[in-house]
């Protein structure tokens, strides 16, 4: 038997513009219209993607083929979509969905805030002041060796960068912060931004930064910071001639067994004309150790607005 | 510095944090046994006291020995079981705890100044060393076979011989070798630290410290080479440039802390830079696998795979099985938000497509997998659920409230209007008023000739023997103070302290 009841909207406004309640409103500071904060977090990782099966995420595998790096937009109507599913347990009548109707426009708000501050509470970082109220959540797949074999990747987005002339360089700026980065297999990496990077850098994790020589099995020095205007780190010269490089020297057994006090001595020496060792005179575990780690590889991935449909390839970033 | 640190100043400025390098870091207290060792003189001279108090007490810090748990291997380079160009690079192991290389002594003694590491990285081909052995403790400290020569002078424990590790059984020449001298070992570890703004979150990374142990040797190319951390402990005097391992031994066993394996190719292969510049870079979409588009329907299929669609067998309610649309929350195309009201079903998310005769399913499964996910989480769902039990309770409370008080607003006339809800002092003296006054005025009209509210009758059978009766008022007195209002309690007072009151004559 069906009878004539209000619909949920119409119950809605009754309650709610009715003289009694809008007065009951305005003099007892009714909290209505707002879910608890435990509920609003849970929400916030739930529009994260917090839980959502990786078949839903990528539901052809064809999609993310070995050895990629995909770029896409969250669908903020999927996501509003998996939260009213939330919402929607244990609703029984037209009176509960007419509660949870009241608090949606306040709940589709409070995410947009809530969502920037679930990494900051899982990494125990302190809360900003004010979050960025106009955010599109964008971000990366990358399915690859290096999430696999380089634990630590470093994954910087940022929002605009220029191109420097001569030589040429990327200089990126206005960095994006993360809103989830997440390894959803041994080799897949699931990157959330609040908004679409227009350049992304993969960095090789600096504390995995190998030791070695260059190509030609030459070594250059580089300052250690000692002295005024020798930056540590940097190579003592760009365009190395013979009198500043040294090599690794080895043991004399053909085992390619690093003799390290030769090499040592090498780098000393020439770091010694360069008046850039520490008072000591020589080189700690430390100093030597940044003598011969390779620098860190970084490659930069550009995205771009799509502006024409290109139905046949891949070329749209 | 933690990680929250990082993020902070890596969104505060640009300036990129690099890395900080350390000689070492060691802990407060090595492992081992320490004995804290106290004496107290007491003295009294008038009792002729005078005795020594002298209290031993071991106590033992303990420490990775002959194991390592695999959580304190952060990383290791070159990646386990890789094939690449690595015949350049000097092969390291990054710890998780950046004290664990300095945490013992190898030779039982007191660590010096500056420390050594306990441990060494040491790379042998697959010819050299074919693999780590599987043992206990037992037969690394005191190997069964005289040809073996293991840890000289190593003090341990029964149980901690019973103790199941690696170990890996090194030929003596091979050994003398590649082993690092004793004074290299200090400058083959330290100390990291970075930034962790740009990485994934680890519960057991809390800051950017790492140390990292490195090889003395260059992978061996063309070849499968294996790599071991081993443990130092009671070969320090054995180390490159020190006395030989006896002649009498063929073998040197050492307890493996960590291992793996790869391959370094004289050719190009698998390095960080191979990987990344292979990167296949696109947006997230099936590609459309006849490439030529012709006919409407693959253009349609053509322009749903650039959207992000895939097409999934739909097997409806009623049995019928067709194909039906899914996209995914991640999508090649920007989308804006329009939708503005909740759905409370999965049917009022599914999108129908007349032309095609097709189902779009995205948004009916996001809701489906909303739902299961609140539902298996049990705090989420059971809060939900109390909230909105207090949501119906507090919504009930108003509305009664404003129920109670649309009665109650004919009693007050002109007053009422203007009451607010939370008015209660003033809702309270108008009820106190309105029976004090009006109230009383119904009850005992003040012209005679009109009939009272309440008519005269005899219940209590007291009538006319109020003067007998202790503390009881007259009628008189009775409408006198009905007549006070507000002030009533003073008048009762007064009439109450007057001597004599009860002497009242009864005229009714």
């Amino acid at each position: 038997m069906i009878k004539n009841l209000p619909d949920g909207g119409q119950y809605l406004e009754a309650l709610k513009s009715g003289m009694q309640v809008k007065k009951l409103r305005l003099s007892l500071n009714f909290d209505e219209s707002v879910l608890p904060p435990y509920l609003e977090d849970w929400l916030g990782k739930l529009s994260l993607l917090y839980g959502v099966p990786f078949e839903h995420l990528v539901p052809n595998a064809e999609m993310l083929p070995i050895e990629s790096m995909r770029f896409f937009y969250v669908d903020p109507n999927w996501t509003s979509c998996l939260v009213d599913g939330a919402l929607s347990v244990g609703a029984q009548s037209s009176r509960d969905t007419a509660i949870t109707k009241s608090v949606y426009a306040q709940v589709q708000l409070s995410l947009n805030a809530s969502m920037q501050l679930v990494r900051r509470r899982l990494a125990q970082a302190e809360l900003p002041e004010e979050v960025n109220s106009n955010i599109a959540v964008a971000g990366l797949l990358i399915r690859s060796q290096l999430i696999s074999g380089w634990p630590g990747l470093e994954i910087a987005a940022y929002e605009n960068y220029t191109v420097q002339q001569n030589p040429e360089k990327l200089i990126p700026a206005d960095k994006i912060e993360n809103l989830r980065f997440e390894r959803l297999a041994p080799d897949v990496m699931l990157c959330l931004y609040a908004k679409m990077p227009k350049l992304v850098q993969l960095n090789e994790p600096k504390e995995g930064l190998c030791f070695g020589a260059r190509s030609n099995g030459k070594v250059v020095p580089r300052w250690l910071g000692y002295h005024p205007n020798q930056p540590a780190g940097q190579f003592i010269t760009e365009n190395p001639t013979p009198g500043d490089e040294t090599e690794i020297f080895k043991r004399n057994n053909g085992k390619g067994v690093i003799d390290i006090a030769a090499t040592k001595a090498g780098l000393v020496k020439i770091l010694k004309v360069k008046n850039a060792l520490s008072s000591s005179g020589e080189l700690s575990p430390a100093d030597f150790a940044i003598q011969l780690i390779k620098s860190a590889e970084q490659q930069s991935f550009l995205s771009g607005e799509i502006v024409i449909p290109n139905i046949n390839d891949c070329t749209d970033y | 510095m933690k990680n929250s640190e990082f993020i902070l100043n890596a969104s505060l400025d640009d300036s990129q944090v690099q890395m900080q390098l350390y000689d070492y870091c060691s802990p407060p207290l090595p492992s081992g046994v320490f004995t804290i060792k106290t004496h107290q003189q007491v003295v009294w001279t008038e009792k002729e006291v005078n005795e020594p108090y002298d209290k031993l007490q071991q106590f033992f810090v303990d420490g990775p020995r002959f194991t390592l748990d695999p959580n304190y291997v952060y990383s290791i380079f070159p990646p386990a079981n890789k094939q690449g160009q690595f015949e350049v690079y000097v092969p390291d192991i990054v710890l998780t705890k950046r004290t664990l290389p300095w945490e013992r002594t190898i030779d039982d003694k007191s660590p010096t100044n500056p420390p050594e590491p306990w441990m060494a990285l040491l790379i042998f081909t697959v010819e050299e060393v074919e693999k780590v052995k599987n043992g206990t403790v037992g037969d690394v400290v005191a190997p069964a076979d005289a040809e073996i020569f293991g840890p000289q002078g190593l003090t341990t424990t029964e149980a901690e011989r019973a103790v199941q590790c690696l170990y890996a059984d090194i030929p003596r020449d091979i050994f003398s070798a590649v082993v690092p001298a004793r004074a290299e070992l200090k400058d083959l570890a330290h100390c990291r630290e970075v930034d962790m703004a740009d990485k994934e979150l680890r519960a057991d990374i809390q800051e950017g410290w790492f140390s990292v142990v490195v090889a003395n040797r260059f992978p061996t190319p063309g070849i499968v080479n294996n790599a071991f951390l081993v443990s130092l402990e009671g070969f320090s005097e054995y180390l490159y440039g020190g006395s030989p391992v006896p002649s009498q031994y063929t073998t040197v066993r050492m307890a493996v802390l960590a291992t793996w394996s790869f391959t370094a190719l004289p050719e190009k292969g698998e390095t960080f830079a191979d990987l990344v510049q292979n990167l296949n870079v696109c947006s997230l979409h099936l590609q459309n696998k006849p490439a030529k588009v012709v006919t409407d329907a693959e253009k349609l299929v053509a322009n749903a795979f650039h959207d992000g669609y895939v097409a999934m067998t739909y097997h409806t309610r009623d049995g019928e099985k067709t194909a039906a649309w899914y996209r995914g929350p991640l999508t090649p195309v920007k989308l804006d938000f329009v939708k503005l009201d909740p759905f409370f079903s999965a049917e009022s998310g599914m999108i129908y497509d007349a032309k095609t005769g097709l189902f779009d399913l995205s948004y009916a499964v996001a809701w489906q997998i909303g739902r299961l996910l609140a539902l298996s989480d049990s705090e989420f769902s059971v809060g939900l659920m109390k909230w909105r039990k207090e949501q119906k309770a507090a919504q009930n409370l108003k509305l009664e409230q404003g129920n109670t008080l649309n009665r109650m607003q004919g009693l007050f006339g002109d007053a009422a209007p203007q009451l607010e809800y939370n008015d209660k002092k003033v809702i309270a003296n108008l009820i106190h008023t309105f029976l004090s006054m009006d109230f009383a005025r119904l009850v005992r009209p003040e012209s005679l000739a009109a009939e009272p509210l309440i008519s005269v009758s005899d219940h209590t059978g007291t009538k006319g023997k109020s003067r007998q009766l202790p503390g009881l008022l007259s009628r008189q007195e009775v409408a006198d103070l009905l007549k006070q209002g507000p002030f009533i309690m003073e008048r009762l007072k007064q009439i109450i302290t007057t001597p004599g009151h009860n002497d009242t004559e009864e005229k009714i």
